[in-house]
């Protein structure tokens, strides 16, 4: 197998969940669109972990999974806080901060 | 085994692997194109556990288990379970997404698909036709131990002529090398498949300090959650 085979698997799948970040407006979906993101470049370190044949990549897979459980408690806890606040969880209507 | 039977069975491998990851590459692509652009958020997240479920497949076909049951343990097992209580607890409003605006949908497009290209070159340019080669027979690590008979697996026993009743024996390194490499697993005393080993020790010896951030990131974003969400 070759790594490139593997390469370009991770980025049609980082160039979705950027395409599911930029139009999703549910706070839930673009989430998990991030999610899709952290998975290719996971997809990525095993890959290259593989091909130089040392257990780095695997290591630092494992660490970028940790992170992303993190992230999806903090990320969700605060969608909720927004629903509870506003009864809306659209990402389109957080613009507060607009300049 | 000669060299050709070995160059032959490394062939017969790698298509066997090229055949599963072409299948898995093609599911999970189309699940993800699927969760990125379906109305419905339940199924949004049902396809988000086959891209995680292929993407786990992927991981064991690059010779890391550790890392694909990591993969279903910690994301199918609880990421996806988190999702399934956010998509609840808000109502699963903003369903159908149809009230985008198709402008903004095809900037998106726009972006992606210009991402890719610019990788997609990139990575080509780069890493152009370089093989994974982990197809390489190295000779299995094993340590001469004396065991009891009835302890040994049976295509051990078979194999080396052994008697269940024999009583204790001891395995030589010479005993050992005239093994088949799948009973040669099987030997009491033999390396074990994978790399588990190699990912302890690395963790727990050159990673320390990054594991132990990341057990403490992981109480900061425990409390840090139930801080954000709790009621007032």
């Amino acid at each position: 197998m070759i790594l490139n085979q593997f390469l370009l698997l991770a980025a049609v799948l980082f160039s979705l969940g950027v395409y599911g970040v930029l139009t999703r407006r549910n706070g839930v979906l673009v989430l998990m669109s991030v999610e899709l993101i952290l998975n290719a470049v996971n997809i990525n370190l095993v890959a290259f972990g593989a091909f130089q044949d040392n257990v780095q990549g695997d290591v630092f897979a494992v660490f970028v999974i940790a992170v992303a459980a993190a992230e999806v408690g903090v990320g969700l806890a605060m969608v909720l806080l927004m629903y509870r606040n506003r009864k809306s969880i659209d990402f389109s209507e957080v613009d507060m901060m607009r300049g | 085994m000669t060299e050709a039977f070995l160059l032959a069975q490394a062939v017969e491998f790698d298509v066997a692997s090229n055949i599963a990851f072409a299948i898995i590459s093609i599911v999970m692509l189309y699940s993800a194109f699927k969760m990125v652009t379906t109305g419905n958020v339940v199924h949004a997240a049902l396809y988000l556990v086959i891209v995680l479920a292929a993407s786990a497949a992927v991981f064991i076909l690059l010779g890391s288990d550790f890392v694909g049951a990591t993969q279903i343990l910690v994301y199918i097992g609880a990421i996806i379970v988190l999702f399934l209580f956010g998509i609840m607890l808000t109502k699963a409003q903003l369903g159908d997404d149809d009230s985008v605006a198709s402008e903004k949908r095809s900037m998106g497009a726009l972006v992606g698909t210009l991402l890719f290209v610019v990788m997609a070159f990139a990575l080509v340019d780069t890493f152009g036709n370089d093989e994974i080669n982990f197809g390489d027979p190295e000779p299995i690590a094993f340590t001469p131990s004396t065991v009891d008979a009835s302890d040994l697996p049976t295509p051990v026993r078979e194999a080396l002529f052994i008697s269940a009743d024999a009583g204790e024996v001891e395995l030589t390194q010479a005993q050992f090398d005239t093994l088949e490499p799948e009973v040669q697993r099987r030997v009491p005393g033999a390396e074990v498949f994978g790399n588990n080993k190699q990912i302890a020790d690395a963790i727990f010896s050159q990673y320390i300090i990054p594991f132990e951030a990341v057990s403490v990131l992981l109480l900061a974003a425990l409390i840090g959650a139930i801080v954000v969400a709790r009621k007032e």
